[in-house]
């Protein structure tokens, strides 16, 4: 997607984008957090902005690791690059509608100022030339990580960010702006009245040019909430809402985000924990609402020292049950998920099969 | 003559020495850039969306 936009492969492309100032960001370094507020665990994405900062929408989203491009498409980006040229012509007469595209004010103003960013240098060296950077990736972690160090709170929203509305039963198609794709049944979508073939105008009172701004809501959403959409159905005006119930982020899974080893280096010393199978979980006894996790190997060298304790503790081939008793807690999302909101010097007690034998180890959560 | 040379200096100031922009991309092997691109400078982005009238479009790579 990135050559095809940065070489304009695509000629209607092309001709859009010669609408627009184009610019490239190839760095965080120096990034206004108060502006450029996105999932910036994206390897991709775009900022669509009137020149006094106004924010018309955002494109770019993910939900899985291997497959990067299952949520974007170059039909879906000449749509949004449509949608934009569109609110402009309009601008700024309906300015009042993007005050929420603009989040609200970030705890650190750039990447370089979180403390666990610290000391990274600017990619723009003095002569021109590359240096190291950060990241855009970089700024997730090292706000929450930072945050951790800090004994301030680790939201839900911190740690599972942008949610995919999929996640509440609402499929957009990536070859649309927001258009609804696939409904589940009995899910908060269907209860909220969308319908397949919906195309999403507004969502939460902000006009919607990608599945992005879709998720831009979700994500600055209160909780509780009952967020309101203005649809259009079969050419003509029509409503439904989305519920998100207390806790409801939880059922996004972040395990596809670069975050996620960090965290596991620094949670639990380990490399990706292998599922167990449904045959192994019956084989060994794991219950339904068991984590039936297998550590697989230990972190390499460069990275080995984030959790000495851990590293000592546990070994190949135990499998996790749970920890501090906690039941439902599923996957590596649900177990790191649960460690990293934990506050540093706390206790973690896991329970584990090793050799088929159940046990018990005790962690200092760093 | 020595207004317009200081002028030019400023916008080179302003907007980054042309050529090391180029080093930059070439550091990165960000190499399948074509057409009107402003790299890797926002402050020039904004002045040129201002004095053109058109929206931004800011990727992030």
């Amino acid at each position: 997607m990135d050559r095809q936009v940065a070489g304009r492969e695509d000629a209607e492309l092309a001709q859009l984008m010669e609408k627009f100032v184009t610019v490239r960001i190839v760095q965080g370094w120096g990034m206004d957090l108060s502006i450029f507020q996105f999932d910036h665990e994206l390897t991709w994405a775009v900022f669509f902005m009137n020149a006094d900062k106004t924010i018309y929408g955002r494109y770019g989203s993910r939900s899985e690791r291997k497959n990067t491009t299952n949520a974007i498409s170059m039909e879906g980006l000449k749509k949004a690059l449509e949608a934009a040229l569109k609110f402009h012509a309009g601008y700024p007469g309906n300015k009042a509608d993007f005050a929420g595209k603009k989040g609200p004010a970030p705890t650190w103003p750039t990447p370089e100022e979180i403390p666990d960013l610290k000391g990274r240098p600017n990619i723009k060296q003095a002569d021109g030339t590359r240096g190291g950077c950060i990241h855009c990736h970089q700024a997730h972690d090292g706000e929450l990580m930072s945050l951790r160090a800090m004994n301030k709170p680790v939201t839900d929203k911190l740690v599972w960010p942008y949610p995919m509305p999929s996640r509440l039963g609402l499929t957009l198609d990536p070859k649309e702006r927001a258009t609804v794709k696939s409904v589940d049944p009995d899910s908060p979508a269907e209860k909220g009245g969308f319908k397949v073939g919906d195309s999403i105008t507004k969502f939460g009172g902000q006009p919607i040019l990608s599945i992005a701004d879709v998720q831009w809501v979700m994500h600055n959403a209160s909780e509780p909430a009952k967020v309101e959409a203005e649809v259009e159905r079969d050419g003509k005006p029509a409503k439904a809402s989305l519920a998100l119930e207390a806790g409801w982020r939880k059922k996004d899974d972040f395990t596809w985000r670069v975050i996620v080893w960090s965290m596991r280096h620094r949670m639990i010393g380990l490399q990706p924990l292998e599922v167990l199978s449904d045959d192994d979980r019956q084989k060994l006894g794991v219950k339904a609402d068991q984590l039936g996790l297998r550590v697989k190997g230990f972190p390499p060298d460069f990275v080995k020292d984030k959790n000495k304790e851990a590293a000592q503790k546990f070994q190949k081939d135990d499998v996790l049950l749970d920890v501090d008793g906690k039941k439902g807690l599923v996957g590596e999302n649900g177990l790191l998920g649960y460690l990293v909101q934990k506050k540093p010097g706390e206790n973690a007690e896991f329970t584990l099969l090793r050799g088929g034998k159940p046990q018990k180890i005790q962690l200092t959560v760093p | 003559m020595k207004l317009a040379l200081a002028g030019v200096a400023a916008l080179f100031a302003f907007l980054g020495a042309p050529q090391d922009k180029e080093k930059l991309r070439t550091g990165l092997k960000d190499t399948e850039v074509k057409g009107d691109w402003i790299y890797d400078d926002l402050d020039a982005g904004y002045a040129s969306a201002k004095k053109s009238g058109k929206p931004m479009m800011i990727v992030f790579r």
